[in-house]
């Protein structure tokens, strides 16, 4: 967010005021020509800015915007522990919107259902993590559960955009030869951190094409679950139980007798064909709330108190982990 | 197919380290610089005699051109180690509350920055000292009776490091444990499923 914010910071402020930077030495004369190549706003400079923020975005951050949002909130790293969890506010409705929904699965908890405004309260409070740092809580539930988490469409597309706008920075720059050699030294760990980055996109990516793949014709024969797509992952879902149904069609099936043909068949122990993730896996969660009691097979009672941390079946679970309640390790 | 099988357990140690380097740590920097925007946040200025905040990985980068002092965090030393060493010992009922990427981070600063701690090696034996207690204590606990009996367990204060040790044994020997016992409620979960799935939409 800050990133944007800033920028957009940039872009509102008359320019003499924004350029108090000590070391600008060769710029006026710099600017002159970039101007004139690009368009009227000096384009290099906005560039610039991104790298090397202005001394104090802070102060002005919070004069100029009543809605002051992550800027601030990057400083203080404290603010990461009273962060509560929740990755999207709730949305309302079901778009279909290809790269993923806003819902979020817990909207029906009955604590935060009804008016789309109380969303606002928990937007605010969630801006105090980065869009790194929620992607890789995405990133760790994704790889600790056996479920398929809801597809995170606006953050990645958020990550992506800011991917994107880095590596256009990084380039220009580059090519620019009055780069000066400290903006080199941060062009490189801005890059550093993009490849860390990608890297957390990548592996998410990764781990969902994994469980779509593996219950491909669990997903596809359950609208219920089709939300938790994105339209790409859905449609590779389909594909992929049609070319693999297909295969077994030539390869073996259509060799058999007509009654041992079927592909979602359920053997006399109720045991299916289809395979679906086995909720009864168990979990590792770190209760960041009062998660209450919750009734063991046995009949036991365990309590998931706020800081501890258990190994339980992901079904008896589930619902504190959509809240953002309880944290998968 | 899409994930190698040795990542399908869970998170890898390797993988655990990254998160650790998400971290912030202060840093003195030997080098001066205005800010810079990251991804991930603004950081800086560096200016050499006043700390700065930054994630570890960044940190770990300058650390290997020289370019900082890394100030290690608080629990990283020897007295403070030793302490805990001690908690740890004589509490035999449960684990000791330790930061929670405690293996991860001091394993990274013991490599790349041993100047910048206080007697690397005593730190390293005493780290070791810590896990090896708590390592025995996890296995004290896995002998004793009922623990695999049940599908739940509680670890409270164990880190996610020695946790990823111990998931793929316990839960397999969870699977076991459930296929071993009888199916009753198949059906009656069924229904459920179909409303869990949902995710979004059901009605508690």
């Amino acid at each position: 967010m800050s990133f944007f914010d800033d920028e957009a910071e940039a872009d509102l402020s008359p320019s003499p005021i924004r350029r108090p930077r000590p070391n600008q030495r060769a710029s006026s004369s710099r600017e002159g020509s970039v101007s004139a190549s690009i368009g009227g706003s000096s384009f290099m400079d906005r560039l610039r800015s991104t790298v090397s923020p202005q001394p104090d975005p802070r102060h002005r951050h919070q004069s100029e915007r009543s809605r002051s949002k992550a800027s601030a909130s990057v400083y203080d790293e404290s603010s990461l522990s009273n962060y509560n969890g929740r990755e999207h506010e709730p949305g309302s409705g079901y778009g279909g919107s290809l790269l993923g929904d806003e819902d979020e699965d817990g909207g029906g908890s009955g604590l935060d259902m009804g008016d789309g405004f109380e969303g606002e309260d928990e937007d605010e409070e969630e801006e105090d993590m980065n869009d790194v740092k929620k992607l890789s809580k995405c990133w760790v539930r994704e790889r600790g559960t056996v479920e398929l988490g809801e597809w995170q469409g606006d953050l990645i597309d958020a990550v992506f955009d800011k991917l994107e706008q880095q590596q256009k920075m990084v380039n220009t720059l580059r090519s620019d030869p009055q780069t000066s050699e400290e903006e080199h030294f941060k062009l490189m760990l801005v890059q550093t951190e993009m490849e860390r980055v990608k890297f957390l996109v990548r592996s998410y990516v990764r781990t969902r094409l994994h469980k779509i793949e593996k219950y491909a014709h669990y997903i596809t024969l359950t609208p219920n679950m089709h939300h938790l797509l994105s339209g790409a992952e859905l449609s590779h879902a389909r594909r992929y139980t049609e070319l693999l149904h297909t295969h077994f069609q030539h390869s073996v099936l259509d060799s058999l007798p007509e009654w041992l043909r079927k592909m979602d068949d359920t053997y006399g122990d109720g045991l299916s064909m289809v395979s679906k993730p086995n909720r009864n896996t168990p979990v590792l969660i770190y209760c960041k709330k009062d998660c209450g009691e919750i009734t063991l097979e046995g009949g036991e009672r365990a309590a998931l108190a706020r800081g501890t941390t258990h190994l339980v079946k992901y079904k008896l679970v589930d619902r504190w982990i959509n809240l953002g309640w309880a944290e998968v390790l | 197919m899409a994930l190698p099988k040795h990542l399908q357990n869970g998170l890898t140690p390797d993988e655990l380290t990254f998160l650790a380097e998400e971290e912030t740590i202060d840093i003195v920097p030997l080098f001066s610089m205005t800010r810079v925007r990251l991804l991930s946040g603004i950081y800086g200025p560096f200016q050499p005699p006043s700390a700065a905040q930054v994630p570890l990985w960044l940190a770990l980068s300058l650390k290997r051109k020289r370019k900082c002092r890394i100030v290690p965090p608080d629990w990283l030393g020897i007295d403070r180690l030793q302490t805990l060493l001690k908690e740890e010992r004589e509490n035999a009922e449960s684990f000791c509350s330790l930061p929670r990427r405690f293996i991860e981070t001091s394993k990274v600063l013991l490599d790349v920055a041993p100047d910048d701690l206080m007697q690397p090696s005593t730190l390293r034996s005493l780290l070791k000292d810590l896990r090896e207690v708590r390592q025995a204590k996890i296995r004290i606990g896995l002998q004793s009776e009922g623990v695999m009996r049940g599908s739940y367990l509680q670890v409270t204060n164990l880190t996610p490091l020695e946790l990823t040790e111990l998931k793929p044994f316990l839960v397999k020997a969870m699977g076991i444990m459930q296929s071993l016992e009888p199916r009753k409620d198949e059906d009656e979960e069924e229904e459920d499923e179909i409303g869990r799935v949902a995710g979004g939409d059901y009605v508690e």
